[in-house]
């Protein structure tokens, strides 16, 4: 078997940097249009109220899925940003490298831990599914939103355990070049 | 026990620097689970974040804040400013007073006393400097005036209490017109003061002529329009806090559209910002309620009141004890974590005080924005700070010393007279 050359490395990693990319614009075009979807449906339904006394019906059942939606298709982009709000106090006293090392400790718990919401977030999921849950008034199946929040979550774990491979590699390059 | 062990867990992991939602969300979920039993403990995990996620009432979150990103996109903090100094420019201090109520306008309908310091800086900094203002009094002004937009609805921070605390958040956001307006005006007098007691600092700008002024004031009107509509037709009981979120969102995107200041790729960048910082909120929210719970099973809440009321102190007493340590709080945390983090603490005990919901909330949400000007650690004096680099740290903290005195006299008088917060709400009906 051929040994995989340098430049191939390059190209995979490129890829998987493009392939990140696309990811991150087709979730960011999800939480655009959710919450433009979100103001639509809000102003359709005040302004039929008001102007046509004709509310949007159902009108409170679309704008808990589109917000449903915008909160989890922002929160992996948030993760991979670094928009969490956390306590910056003592990490910047640390020394460099131990700031560093408290970053992947700290991506790799967040990750753990989502990766555990999601799971729990699944089970919900199929339990809804097996009563066949809809909401009140629309009858919209619930089953699939909250797969949608299951498969959000993972994905959000999968971000922060990037962030912490990516600190990883960072750590491991500053090393040899220490050597 | 368990409790004790839990808050120590908690801090230990935040002070290394885990995303605060998430740490409390571990150890609300590991203290559930140790008291109660680790199967219902994760069940716990994918219904509260599913509920949360599928709460009408908070979809006024992500509203609010599409709001406050399309306004300060939209180049509308000049115009505001420039509105404000038509009114005061001529007076002395005029220029320091025009940023306190740009300040305040601006920060009510965008929603973040960080962003309105760092965003006015830019815009009413090189005017005053322009004028001979001093460095101090210009950057005082500046930090404390973006703490005022908190209490004057929308408010993401009144949402977020109305939540955790089953208070009704419209009533909230009416409540807090009042102490709002009762803050512009302790502010206004610290200017004075301030150019009272060193005349040098702020002296009077050029008057404008009638023609100037009025095109100001035109400029101004977009977002003040915008403020009445959302204020206005909840108080008229026109929309319910989520509909003027929405209605808000629309009419930020309209006056942003007038202005020319949307591009295609602005916009999206805009909403998908939006929908980024609601995830952030939202992921503290999931936290703190699954953080909450773990207590309430523990006990805590009840624990601590027994013991509390058992001291036999004066309810004001334990008032101003619980405010000092918000103030403390304020140098690690940012408002909503400290308030979401410590309400599930808190709020029993001052209710078992016999204090209002709806007055609590008002009090709390001052005390955590006087949190973000005090020293040590003040957030909107280190923005200031980072943004213009030539000023000390201390020059900005003398500066808004006058501010912190008019901010004490403030929560004094909204202790003594709660009239002040209630009688909006009451009206209500």
């Amino acid at each position: 078997m051929k040994a995989i050359s340098a430049s191939d490395k390059d190209r995979v990693s490129t890829l998987r940097g493009t392939g990140i990319r696309v990811a991150g614009i087709l979730i960011g075009m999800i939480a655009a249009l959710s919450l433009v979807a979100m103001t639509l449906i809000t102003v359709t339904d005040v302004a039929g109220r008001y102007l046509f006394s004709a509310p949007l019906r159902g009108a409170d059942e679309l704008t808990v899925i589109t917000l449903a939606v915008a909160v989890f298709s922002g929160l992996p982009l948030a993760i991979a940003q670094r928009g969490m709000i956390s306590v910056e106090v003592l990490s910047v006293l640390m020394p460099p490298a131990m700031q560093r090392a408290a970053r992947i400790f700290c991506d790799l718990v967040a990750g753990t831990f989502l990766a555990f919401c999601a799971w729990q977030i699944v089970q919900k999921a199929e339990k809804i599914a097996a009563y066949g849950d809809t909401t009140l008034f629309l009858r919209i199946p619930l089953a699939p939103l909250t797969w949608v929040i299951a498969v959000a979550t993972f994905v959000s774990a999968a971000a922060f355990i990037g962030l912490a491979l990516i600190g990883l590699a960072g750590f491991r390059r500053s090393a040899e070049a220490a050597e | 026990m368990i409790a004790a062990v839990g808050l120590v867990g908690l801090f230990a992991l935040l002070l290394i620097g885990v995303p605060i939602g998430i740490g409390m969300g571990i150890v609300g979920f590991l203290g559930f689970g140790t008291i109660v039993a680790m199967k219902p403990a994760a069940a716990m995990l994918g219904n509260i974040t599913y509920e949360t996620a599928m709460n009408y009432n908070l979809s006024v979150i992500p509203m609010f804040v599409l709001m406050g990103n399309l306004v300060s996109h939209s180049r509308l903090a000049s115009e505001m400013y420039d509105a404000s100094n038509a009114l005061f420019g001529r007076f002395k201090g005029g220029l320091a007073m025009a940023t306190i109520g740009a300040c305040a306008i601006f920060s009510a309908v965008c929603g973040s006393s960080v962003a309105t310091a760092s965003t006015m800086s830019k815009v009413a900094v090189p005017s005053m400097r322009r004028y001979n203002y001093s460095d101090r009094l210009a950057t005082g002004a500046v930090a404390a005036g973006g703490t005022l937009g908190m209490l004057i609805p929308p408010s993401v921070v009144m949402v977020l209490y109305g939540i955790m605390t089953q208070t009704s958040i419209a009533k909230l956001f009416i409540a807090g017109v009042l102490p709002g307006l009762l803050g512009v005006i302790c502010y206004l007098g610290a200017v004075r003061y301030a150019v009272w007691r060193r005349p040098e600092e702020g002296p009077a700008a050029d008057p404008m002529t009638r023609a100037e002024v009025l095109t100001a004031l035109r400029g101004g009107a977009g977002v003040t329009v915008l403020l009445v509509v959302v204020i206005g037709g909840i108080y008229a009981g026109v929309f319910t806090p989520s509909e003027a979120a929405g209605v808000g969102a629309f009419v930020a995107f309209l006056l942003a559209l007038v202005k020319r200041s949307l591009t295609w790729r602005g916009t999206y960048d805009i909403l998908v910002d939006s929908a980024k910082t609601t995830a952030t909120l939202f992921i503290i929210l999931i936290g703190a309620t699954l953080f909450a719970n773990f207590l309430d099973v523990a006990g805590l809440p009840t624990a601590l009141r027994d013991v509390l009321t058992g001291l036999g102190l004066n309810r004001y007493v334990l008032l101003a004890a619980i405010l000092l340590i918000y103030l403390v709080l304020g140098c690690f945390l940012e408002s909503i974590s400290m308030i979401l983090l410590t309400l599930p603490i808190f709020f029993p005990i001052v209710m078992s005080l016999g204090f209002d919901p709806i007055w609590f909330g008002v009090i709390l949400i001052v005390v955590t924005e006087i949190s973000m000007i005090t020293p040590p650690i003040g957030m909107n004096v280190f923005v200031l700070n980072v943004v213009l680099r030539d000023v000390s740290l201390q020059t900005i903290f003398r500066g808004v010393t006058p501010f912190i005195v008019a901010d004490v006299l403030r929560v004094l008088i909204l202790v003594a007279v709660p009239w002040i917060v209630l009688i909006l709400p009451s009206l209500m009906g």
